[in-house]
């Protein structure tokens, strides 16, 4: 019965399966019983039903007691354990206290980066998220296309259409028309804002107040702290405030029932305080102190018949159950009744097939209103922005992340004795593996802790930057929380697991003989390095980008002069008769005055909002920009007048007539503008000038065809300029004072500087500039970090090199060459990864101005050297210690 | 503990492993049973029981006896103790004095 060998094996998959799930002392009776079953069945059976068998019998050998108990060894890791690698560690971070600082600053900052970051993003996204019915809360816009294709791109960088205008300042009847015709609203509030005069005892003050109607509370929650959103603006004579405004108003204390004195636009009003709410939250699209009916607003009435004046928002509530699909088909059935004519023209202008709808009424959710792409509100931000921002961030924490890991382990290779000592009293690799990682994670949770004080200290500095009031207990947000915790786990987890599994391929006795030769394999740093340094260069191309488009942005010449031009705002009686005659009286008094240059009225300012016209020229639509100005407008400001003349100062002469801008001219194809009539009053207006193009708006948009113009059924002149004597500016301001005092005693004076003014157009800019700016220095001084570690590896590695070519002869010159001719190529390598892309971004973030600077080669230039420099510097101080050092120490061992 | 309850397996494979007194391992069992008893039994199961009854204390072991059948490796074999015996004795008198009990009765079948 005995087959000699060779005969067919059993199959070896299924003996090295028993080999590896049984215990070492039954190996050998289990093995032998099982050959000698399959020896006989072989004779018997066949070679198959022997293997199958075999299997089948291993199988079944897997029982309780033959499996291997899983390390028999003795935890080696108790407490006491614990505390040796505690004392170790720490001893380790003194005796390094240079790299240990260097290590844990890094990681810290990167953490306190990465959480700034993450609660700026969240905030953002947090907007109006805090009311009660939020998720069926909308506000309604409108979608016009003045051409095909009419598609809604709704990828993420896709920008508004060019051939759309969206926009979210509605008609003033359309709220009351939704409450009847839309059955899906359970609540529908107008908002505006505007402006009044409010005594504070006798004197006059300058009061914003806001327009709602009597849902406005209901729909949106805002504590109050007197009085009840039911019956908040109920009456016609309420008035809601803020606990700050009652204060100043009123005094502390209960203040339900008791009168404000307001003057809206002429219109003295005695209001009751029906409620008494706590300051706004910052994270809502509403920042109002005051509110009263939107009855008062100016011409109210007049303009609930106009469909046609696009002057109010119009927000709603939605039933439980209601869906936005049957919201917008109220929406649309509502635009069929009452927008007909408009939606007709727009339709034939657009050349659009029927079926395609050229205007629509939208709804968005309010929620999403502060990041809403398309119609852009007074505060909103594009919402590719904050993606941006929270990808920089994760950057930057990976990049902080890795570099401690990187530092870690070149720090770890010190410790070749003490691994080979603990190894040769018993330590396993798991061991090893241990107190690495303990130590890692410890000192990263150490960094998250400094890092998260770093965030508290920063705070202030940082809601300045950004311009928005982050509250603190952003930090408490348990996804934020779980995020970072995660993070740092991770990184710590990722920088102890390196050296452990470097120091377990340690031979012991190796080791405590003297040094060993193992090589920290830098080849994963040096990836790691690559990247952090080419994120470096990508995010400071951007920076400087950025820089000098912004500069060239704010020192561009608008085309007009406002040193020393200050604004002073009306508060007219009547609004179409406006302040003219006041103009005048505070004119004729300070004429002659050395400090006051000059006086112009006008009906905005520039940074203040704009007009804009559009009427029919013959067959053409002209959209232009209009300004109500006097004769003296055009010469305060130095504005170039190119053809024709000014407005005559006869007083009454000129009443019809406008001066035009070159992009006017241009626009209707004019050969010979003067003389010209178009149609911008019913009874047509003359141009008898033409002024040299400049920037009315912000230089985000192009220069549009403008009219100035002295006619008062158009538009009134609500607030004028004054130029000042320079270097006698606040005594200029103070005569202007005293004169508006004398001319319009209760009406407050309130004055801006116009330079200001037009600077803050671009204060969203000026805030990403400073976030990006801050970005940079971080990726900086992390990438600097990274390198320094880099080095102090390859220093490491080369020791001994080093020392025999010393011994050679090799100056230190040589030497510095040769270590950092590995640096020189990093750098390249980062600067081909790191330019293309910020020049994709670049472009594309210069698309959103009409003028740009160009980015020329010196520009780029610029940018590597500064990479260059700064790499440089980071290797030195290795490269410097390798080459010095005495060959002696490093040589001693071989 | 004395009064060992000897599971079914237990007890025939004890009594295998005595007859095959100085001879009795895991494969031989196997055979014997099957050959004598008609019971075929996994291996594996002949390697746990006796293994429970070794740590029961009523066989012990030792390795001995390598063959080229199987590659060079020792078999384990099994000794029934004195303990061991006792237990079957045990279980054997149980046995009888129950069926001493049994009225003729009960197995008178026939036409009911």
């Amino acid at each position: 019965m005995k087959s000699h060998p060779p005969y067919p094996e059993p199959p070896r998959w299924a003996t090295r399966f028993l080999h590896w799930y049984c215990r070492e002392e039954l190996l050998e009776e289990i093995e032998g019983d099982l050959l000698e079953l399959y020896q006989g069945r072989l004779e018997e059976d066949g070679l198959r039903y022997a293997r199958r068998h075999y299997c089948w019998d291993i199988i079944r050998f897997m029982r309780r007691y033959t499996i291997r108990k899983p390390n028999p060894r003795p935890n080696l890791n108790t407490v006491p354990m614990w505390k040796n690698y505690f004392k170790v560690s720490w001893r380790h971070l003194l005796r390094q206290r240079g790299f240990a600082i260097l290590n844990l600053t890094g990681l810290s900052i990167g953490i306190a980066a990465f959480l700034l970051i993450l609660m700026y993003v969240s905030f953002e996204h947090s907007y109006d998220s805090f009311h009660k019915s939020a998720d069926r809360l909308y506000i309604i816009t409108d979608l016009e296309y003045k051409s095909g294709p009419a598609e809604i791109d709704s990828s993420l960088l896709a920008g508004q259409p060019e051939n759309s205008r969206s926009n979210y300042w509605l008609p003033l009847p359309l709220g009351p028309a939704v409450a009847e015709e839309v059955p899906q609203a359970k609540h529908v509030s107008r908002f505006t804002t505007g402006n009044a005069v409010a005594f504070l005892g006798d004197d006059p003050m300058d009061q914003a107040v806001a327009f709602g109607d009597e849902d406005f509370f209901r729909m949106f929650s805002f504590d109050f702290l007197e009085g009840t959103p039911e019956a908040s603006l109920n009456d016609r004579y309420d008035v809601v405030i803020t606990r700050e405004m009652a204060d100043r108003y009123l005094g502390k204390g209960a203040v339900l029932g008791k009168t404000i004195r307001l003057s809206i636009n002429g219109e003295e009003q005695d209001f009751t305080v029906s409620g008494v709410i706590d300051a706004l939250p910052p994270n809502s699209m509403f920042d109002f102190e005051m509110m009263v009916r939107t009855e008062f607003r100016p011409f109210y009435e007049m303009h609930l018949e106009r469909w046609n004046n696009y002057n109010t928002m119009t927000l709603l509530e939605i039933n439980e159950g209601s869906t936005e699909e049957a919201l917008l088909e109220s929406l649309e059935q509502l635009k069929q009744k009452y927008l007909e004519d408009y939606t007709a023209r727009v339709q034939e202008r657009s050349g659009l097939p029927e079926d395609v709808l050229a205007y629509r009424l939208m709804a968005t959710p309010v929620p999403e209103a502060h990041l809403n792409r398309f119609a852009h509100m007074s505060n909103t931000s594009d919402p590719l922005y904050s993606y941006v921002l929270a990808g920089i961030a994760l950057i930057i924490l990976l990049v902080a992340s890795i570099n401690y890991i990187s530092l870690t382990m070149s720090r770890s290779a010190g410790r070749n004795m003490e691994v080979g000592m603990r190894k040769s009293l018993g330590a396993t690799s798991k061991h090893v593996l241990t107190q690495f990682l303990g130590e890692a994670v410890l000192i990263a949770f150490l960094a998250l802790i400094i890092a998260v004080g770093m965030v508290l200290l920063v705070m202030p500095a940082f809601r300045e930057l950004t311009g928005r009031e982050l509250p603190l207990d952003l930090l408490l947000d348990p996804r934020i929380i779980l995020v970072t915790l995660a993070a740092v786990f991770l990184t710590g987890l990722m920088a102890g697991l390196y050296p452990s599994l470097y120091f377990s391929r340690f031979k012991t006795p190796l080791v405590l003989k003297g040094r060993s030769s193992a090589n920290i394999r830098s080849g994963f740093m040096r990836t790691l390095v690559i990247f952090q340094f080419s994120l470096c260069v990508f995010l400071l191309v951007c920076c400087f980008s950025i820089y000098r488009q912004m500069s060239f942005i704010l020192e561009k010449d608008l085309g007009f002069n406002t040193d020393q031009v200050v604004m002073i705002k009306g508060y007219p009686d009547d609004f179409m008769q406006g302040i003219e005659d006041k103009v005048e009286l505070i004119r004729t008094r300070l004429s002659g005055d050395p400090d006051v240059e000059g006086i112009t009225g006008t009906s905005l300012g520039f940074a203040r909002g704009w007009s804009q016209v559009g009427f029919d020229v013959g067959e053409k639509e002209l959209r232009a920009l209009n300004y109500r100005v006097d004769p003296y407008y055009l010469d305060l400001l130095d504005i170039k007048l190119i053809e024709g003349r000014n407005f005559s100062t006869t007083p009454g002469a000129d009443k019809g007539a406008i001066i035009v801008n070159e992009a006017l001219v241009k626009e209707m194809k004019w050969e010979e503008p003067i003389g010209q009539v178009i149609p911008f009053v019913e009874a047509g207006s003359e141009v008898i000038g033409v002024v040299k193009d400049y920037h009315a708006r912000s230089l985000e948009n192009e220069v549009q065809p403008l009219i100035l113009h002295q006619t008062p059924e158009a538009d009134g002149i609500h607030a004028f300029y004054v130029k000042l004597q320079a270097g006698r500016i606040p005594e200029g301001l103070d005569k202007v004072k005293a004169a508006w005092k004398d001319v319009e005693p209760d009406k407050p004076f309130t004055y801006f500087f116009l330079d200001e003014d037009v600077r803050s157009q671009y204060k969203e800019y000026l805030n990403w500039r400073s976030l990006l700016t801050v970005s940079t220095l971080f990726a900086i001084a992390i990438a600097c970090l990274g390198l320094f570690g880099l080095s102090g590896v390859n220093a490491y590695n080369r020791t001994k090199e080093i020392g025999i070519r010393k011994v050679l002869g090799a100056k230190v010159s040589n030497l510095l060459w040769l270590l950092n001719r590995e640096t020189l190529f990093l750098i390249l390598l980062a600067l081909a990864i790191g330019i293309p892309p910020a020049l994709w971004a670049m472009s594309g973030w210069m698309e959103n101005f009409s003028y740009t600077v160009s980015l020329d080669w010196v520009f780029f230039a610029m940018c590597a050297a500064v990479v260059t420099v700064l790499a440089f510097m980071s290797v030195s101080y290795h490269a410097f210690r390798a080459a010095t050092s005495n060959p002696v120490n490093s040589l001693r061992y071989e | 503990m004395k009064g060992n309850n000897l599971g079914e397996l237990e007890e025939l494979i004890m009594l295998v492993a005595a007859t095959l007194f100085n001879e009795a391992y895991g494969v031989a069992i196997k055979e014997e049973l099957e050959k004598t008893a008609g019971r075929k039994v996994n291996i594996s199961a002949i390697h746990a029981t006796l293994n429970r009854l070794e740590e029961k204390g009523l066989v012990v072991s030792r390795m001995g006896g390598a063959t080229a059948e199987r590659g060079g490796r020792r078999k384990r074999l099994f000794t029934v103790t004195a303990e061991g015996q006792q237990a079957l004795a045990e279980s054997r008198e149980l046995r009888n004095g129950l069926w001493k009990q049994i009225p003729d009765v009960a197995f008178k079948f026939g036409i009911a």
